[in-house]
């Protein structure tokens, strides 16, 4: 599975929601559920499953879906 | 007050210099205009803030040990200024000791500090801490906003189209339903002790609760409205907060300009260093940032609590929404968060301990409702019990209902780009006929 497949997954998983509605493209602001409550912990879920730590400056930095992906990208390269 | 027809006179003159011969150089011919228009406010507040952004701009370069030095030095004239030590109560007194602002750039220049990212130029700090329309009130803007100042898609005629027809909404809200209300609120809270009951002060709190974001919402409209004709974006502040379903959703409509600072300098950094012990993290983020937010209004237990009750109430939403438990209906949402929300407001408007604890002897030695409506009641929020003030006070609520029906067409009409006479004519017609110009009322967060 690729990256962003699986990040789509861990998304729509955490918000009970059709993987579909999960794009590149996608904010916080998309997703009724994903408000600064949910926000660490979805990130923190996604941590767990990529095995990596996010840093703070970096994870303020997210805007959208895409940039969590590219982040993961990267990092496994 | 500030925010007078003076203002006015000087935002068109200022804007007729600016399109007339100089707006080649806009940081410049701006940051030159608000500094003398500060000066003549109150010249320490013009000294400090050019300091202070100054020692800001310079210590971001010199490494973290200054930084933080400077972030400290900032807090610590927040401190000052909020225990009274460098304020007097006559806000606008020159011959005393006024700071103006401060409570607004310093916030903005500890986020210039915090922002990793160096791309903010010295005269962008300068313009985004001292533009006029902005100084005294906010909105706060963020490092990430001072690049944008003056990204703009709208040619001249329609900067000057939006702008002029937000002025005009603020100046409506301000002088035809803010002022009003304090009229109101102001004869509840300051009832002899025998006239408070706990149906008088529900009320007062409620109606203050109508006024706080009308008053301030009508400040933020004519800075964003100002700062439009000049071709600068202020970030918005209110999003229409009286429809939300709860209070978590108030508090992301509200003053958004200051949730957002506090949220990313103080509640995100907070859950991520707690992020493996979720509860924890997300308790003590909000209780840490509300009262925070409470403090910033000044250092009284009154404001305080206030911070601390709306950092329980969406302590509680969390807890509730983990639980999975349903959603409330809109109209109950909106309902039961505007009851809410005016709660914690009593706190805010009481201000200090002595007023919280007279007011709540009051209400329990006296009965639950007014003995006599008329004399103990009406003639009170009516300011008197003649026939002209009772038609003065069903004026003023036939007013806020129509206006509360209205405001998201409104709010539409007032960010049209395009001119719109009818909108021009019945605004300043509305202003002139039902406009209270007698209150001399201040902007309530001018005080902050």
């Amino acid at each position: 599975m690729d990256t962003f497949k699986e990040l789509q997954s861990i998304i729509a998983t955490y918000f009970k929601i059709e993987s579909q509605l999960i794009q590149l493209k996608t904010t916080a602001k998309d997703i009724s559920d994903w408000d600064s409550f949910s926000h660490m912990d979805l990130m923190s879920t996604i941590e767990k499953h990529f095995e990596t730590t996010f840093p703070f400056t970096v994870l303020m930095d997210f805007s959208c879906v895409g940039d969590i992906n590219e982040y993961l990208i990267n990092q496994q390269q | 007050m500030l925010f007078t027809w003076h203002y006015l006179l000087l935002v068109l003159v200022t804007a007729l210099v600016y399109y007339g011969c100089l707006k080649k150089h806009p940081f410049i011919t701006l940051s030159t205009f608000s500094l003398a228009i500060i000066t003549f406010w109150s010249i320490p507040s013009a000294i400090i803030v050019v300091v202070l952004t100054t020692i800001t701009y310079l210590s971001k370069e010199k490494g973290k040990i200054i930084c933080y030095t400077t972030i400290g030095l900032h807090l610590l004239a927040l401190y000052f200024i909020k225990t009274d030590l460098l304020w007097t109560s006559e806000l606008h007194d020159s011959k005393s000791w006024t700071l103006l602002g401060l409570s607004y750039f310093s916030l903005q220049n500890v986020s210039f500090l915090l922002d990793n990212k160096n791309t903010v130029k010295f005269h962008e700090l300068l313009l985004g801490n001292i533009f006029f329309s902005k100084f005294i009130a906010g909105p706060i803007l963020l490092n990430k906003d001072l690049p944008h100042l003056f990204n703009t898609k709208n040619d001249t005629k329609e900067l000057i189209a939006i702008g002029t027809q937000r002025i005009l909404y603020g100046l409506g809200k301000k002088f035809i339903l803010a002022d009003r209300l304090g009229i109101i609120t102001n004869n509840l809270f300051s009832a002899e002790d025998s006239l408070q009951n706990l149906f008088s002060m529900s009320v007062a709190s409620a109606l203050f609760t109508l006024q706080m974001y009308l008053d301030f919402s009508a400040y933020s409209d004519i800075a964003i409205g100002t700062a439009k004709i000049f071709g600068i974006n202020l970030k918005e502040n209110f999003n229409l907060p009286l429809r939300s379903k709860s209070t978590t959703d108030y508090w992301r409509k509200t003053h958004i300009s200051l949730i957002d600072f506090l949220s990313i300098h103080v509640y995100y950094p907070i859950v991520y260093q707690l992020r493996k012990h979720p509860l924890l993290s997300i308790t003590s983020a909000l209780f840490i940032t509300f009262t925070l937010s409470g403090w910033w209004h000044g250092n009284h237990m009154g404001y305080l609590l206030w911070g601390g009750i709306n950092g329980s109430y969406l302590l509680l939403e969390y807890l509730w929404k983990k639980q999975g438990f349903p959603k409330s209906n809109r109209i109950i949402g909106i309902t039961l968060t505007f009851i809410l929300i005016s709660a914690s407001n009593f706190f805010f408007k009481a201000k200090n301990w002595e007023n919280i604890t007279e007011i709540g002897r009051a209400i329990k030695s006296n009965p639950i409702f007014p003995q006599n409506w008329m004399v103990d009641f009406v003639a009170i929020i009516g300011n008197g019990g003649h026939f002209i003030q009772q038609y003065n006070l069903l004026e003023t609520l036939g007013l806020l209902i129509l206006f509360l029906s209205l405001e998201k067409r409104l709010e539409q009409k007032a960010k049209n780009k395009q001119f719109s006479y009818t909108y021009l004519v019945i605004s300043i017609l509305s202003i002139l006929f039902f406009g209270n110009f007698n209150a001399g009322d201040e902007f309530i967060y001018v005080q902050f």
